[in-house]
């Protein structure tokens, strides 16, 4: 008997009979739901991975935050309208305006023990507070004798001569002092006037805010990266909350925990003296203020102008070159032992750890060819200052890692194009290059596209190899060229990350869904271009 | 040169392809040895013979489509018009333009049906009238009156057959010589089959065809002449083992293997 005429050799005699199952049938069943169980546990366990990432993300990027500032927004305003001083410089103070019938100082009543010779004091506010304000008026002023809260205030409001309030008081200037404690009176006074806020502040006025406040030497500093005079007043209004207003975040708190504990948060708040408010650390001030030691006022500007910058470097130097490379390789060179070596050594290019590839920039871009790459060739910098760790390495090297996906790629989607085309192509008597170009190319674009943008999304998320070539962490001026030095988004998260600060934990999971939204709009771009390019052919 | 030709028969017009110890081999494989082939003009000539005989193969070194393929080599010479097209300063796209080609499948290019038509012509830098070029080329295969009216509509979306037909008028499109067709009908329908041989007939007034194919009765039917290919079962070397004027080859074949294979003992 053969093979094919013994039925029963092969398990199919006879049609299984009534209700039973084959044990064969049963456990071929089995045997297909264990597999599908396993694949869809694979699933499962790639989604909740990917899900925990984006609620981890998530979850830092908003919640509650516990700031004081050091002065706040009134103060600030009060201040700028007044003359102002310290505690410690109250005698002076005091001193200053000894004698002057013109001047009135506000100070907490704790910091004068006693009215001074020479002046009458006046309670200001809560008179049964424990800590409260005291006016002091010379005695010399002979008009200002029923000074109370509501007087004082229209002081502030009214203009800068005394006769704008009375047209009898004399015509002298209003000079008020207040003296700023470290008990924070003055500040709850002053948030308790209905003062302007920082932003109706024009730039003289931030401009005098910041000489007040800030010291000779840190003015000098700013002065030296970009003019006061000069600066906008986005700028100024940028510097006055970072130096000035200067917000102190004592804890944040998760989305979850914001959710959850809201009561504890505020009650915490209270005890510190401190306001509890919901943030989003992503905001579009995020995305447009330049990078700040403080948390809270930091933005990535300057991270994401110069990821823009590298990356458009990268696909201006790799993509041409990688596509060219792809088009020579498969429809030019022939397949002999050379081709075979250089194809396989393209392919273990790609594999190699992209650390590798930062050392080769190192030596390449940033040391040997310093002058090119620092712009001292073309007279951007002087020679002295040549320094290789610019934009211009920064995208060649990243153009250096994704040469070969790219290459590979490109390859793959040239080699997927049908010999059939082809020969029909060349049937009709045309060149290789006239067969690239009108029909294995236009075949072959949208392979070649999603080869090349996911690349570019690959060197949009690399971090080693610009640490390697020396990216900067800390950049607050715009990148404007290609030989400025640089950071990326990947090396700020990564340099947020490593602060102790928990703040600074909340901006790099800001940082990182932008990156995200980066690298989402780069691929988005690869589907659409695809589509368009599949259905543009006939 | 000797004439393959038995008594004689060698046709007025003249031979349009001339193949003398044609060998090609694919790397180590001797895939075709020692063809003495001449293609009269004018004239349809078909190349018969079972599976793995080198049939197209041997086509495809009239062209030199097989450069295309790195590893194939070809030896001996084929001349065209006094000139051996594997002589060293030849340009094979100059020979391709000459000699058209028509393949298996059905391989418009991913274009309008009126680019599958103009853009051999249009790469040969063509001066004239492009658009009574496509519809001479169309009327020509018998297709115009099919497409005039969706002339920018894809290749693709026609049928089999009158893919085939826009394959062969791309081909004329360029005004070769010669066209060789390998197997054009073997992806088509009866009907689509008739068309085309009707097609290769009218053609065959104006242009010197060389015809591959599998049928029998096609090579019966359409041909003039035939070639028959057999393959040495030891080595799987193709070779030429008979050719003559069709009738001849079919009616009184001279070598036996001929016989077995047109009767349908072989194969």
């Amino acid at each position: 008997m053969g093979v094919f005429t013994d039925k029963a050799a092969v398990g199919a005699s006879d049609w299984p009979q009534g209700a039973g199952e084959t044990s064969r049938t049963r456990r071929r069943r089995v045997r297909g739901r264990v597999w599908r169980g396993l694949l869809r546990v694979s699933t499962v366990f790639g989604l909740l991975v990917l899900t925990t990432l984006l609620y981890n993300v998530v979850n830092s990027t908003w919640g509650y935050v516990v700031v004081r500032d050091q002065l706040s927004e009134q103060l600030i305003v009060l201040l700028e309208r007044s003359h102002i001083t310290h505690a410690e410089r109250r005698v002076d103070a005091l001193r200053m305006v000894d004698g002057n019938p013109h001047a009135v100082v506000v100070l907490s009543s704790q910091l004068v023990p006693a009215v001074p010779d020479g002046f009458r004091g006046v309670p200001i506010g809560d008179q049964h507070a424990a800590l409260a304000l005291i006016a002091l008026v010379p005695e010399t002023n002979r008009f200002l004798l029923g000074l109370d809260e509501t007087l004082l205030r229209q002081l502030l409001r009214a203009g800068s001569r005394w006769a704008d309030l009375f047209p009898h008081w004399p015509t002298e200037s209003i000079s008020l002092v207040f003296v700023v404690d470290d008990d924070g009176v003055l500040s709850r006074w002053a948030a308790r006037q209905d003062l302007p806020n920082l932003d109706n502040l024009g730039t003289d006025a931030l401009l005098a805010v910041l000489e007040t406040h800030l010291s000779a030497g840190l003015l000098r500093r700013y002065d030296r990266e970009e003019p006061m005079a000069d600066r906008s007043r986005a700028n100024l209004l940028a510097l006055v909350e970072e130096r000035v207003k200067e917000p102190e975040v004592l804890a944040t708190f998760t989305l979850r925990d914001s959710l959850v504990r809201r009561g504890e948060i505020q009650a915490f708040a209270e005890s510190e003296g401190a306001i509890a408010e919901f943030r989003s650390w992503l905001t579009l001030g995020f995305l447009v203020r330049p990078q700040s030691a403080n948390a809270a006022l930091s933005g990535i500007r300057t991270a994401l102008l110069g990821s823009l910058w590298v990356i458009a470097i990268t696909i201006i130097f790799s993509v041409p070159l990688g596509i060219g490379a792809a088009i020579y390789l498969e429809e030019f060179s022939s397949r002999n032992w050379f081709g075979r070596l250089v194809e396989t050594n393209i392919n273990n290019l790609a594999g190699v750890p992209s650390i590798i590839y930062g050392m080769l920039g190192l030596v390449i871009f940033v040391r040997a060819l310093t002058q090119i790459t620092s712009g001292s060739l073309f007279g951007a910098v002087s020679a002295d200052e040549a320094s290789g760790r610019t934009i211009l390495s920064a995208g060649l090297t990243l153009g250096l890692l994704i040469l070969p996906v790219i290459i590979i790629t490109g390859q793959e989607a040239i080699r997927a194009v049908p010999d059939s085309l082809r020969e029909a192509a060349y049937g009709v008597g045309c060149t290789r290059w006239q067969c690239v170009r009108w029909h294995v190319l236009p075949m072959a674009v949208p392979g070649i596209l999603t080869g090349a943008i996911l690349a570019v999304s690959r060197a949009l998320g690399e971090t080693a190899p610009l640490v390697v070539i020396g990216a900067a962490t800390f950049i607050s001026v715009d990148p404007t060229n290609l030989f400025a030095k640089f950071t990326v988004l990947p090396i700020q998260i990564y340099q947020w990350t490593a602060r102790p600060q928990a703040e600074f934990r909340n901006i790099a999971a800001a940082a990182i869904l932008v990156l995200l939204a980066l690298l989402l709009i780069t691929n988005a771009t690869a589907v659409l271009l695809r589509n368009r390019a599949e259905s543009q052919r006939i | 040169m000797a004439s393959t030709f038995i008594n004689g028969t060698a046709p007025g017009g003249g031979y349009a392809l001339t193949a003398s110890r044609l060998q090609v081999w694919y790397g180590d494989f001797h895939a075709v040895s020692d063809v003495n082939l001449e293609v009269p003009t004018h004239r349809i000539t078909a190349i018969i013979g079972p599976s793995g005989c080198g049939k197209s193969t041997i086509l495809r070194t009239f062209n030199r489509m097989n450069d295309l393929v790195d590893v194939a080599r070809v030896e001996g010479s084929v001349h065209y018009q006094g000139v051996d097209i594997y002589g060293p300063d030849v340009d094979p796209v100059e020979v391709r333009r000459r000699i058209g080609m028509v393949f298996q499948k059905p391989n418009p290019f991913p274009k309008s049906i009126f680019e599958n038509v103009a853009w051999g012509a249009r790469i040969h830098g063509y001066k004239g009238d492009m658009e009574q070029l496509v519809e001479e080329s169309l009327r020509r295969v018998v297709l115009w009156d099919e497409v005039k009216d969706k002339l920018s509509q894809s290749g693709l979306s026609l049928s089999g057959g009158q893919q085939q037909r826009l394959c062969i008028a791309r081909a004329i499109a360029v005004q070769p010589d010669i066209v060789l067709m390998d197997e054009p009908c073997s992806a088509l329908d009866p009907i689509a089959t008739l068309h085309i041989e009707e097609l290769m007939r009218d053609l065959a007034a104006q242009y010197t065809i060389v015809v591959v194919t599998h049928n029998m009765q096609q090579a019966a039917r359409v041909s003039d002449y035939t070639a028959f290919f057999s393959v040495i079962s030891e080595t799987r070397t193709g070779e030429l083992v008979e050719v003559g004027p069709t009738d001849r080859i079919f009616d009184s074949p001279e070598d036996p293997r001929t016989n077995d294979y047109i009767t349908g003992r072989f194969g």
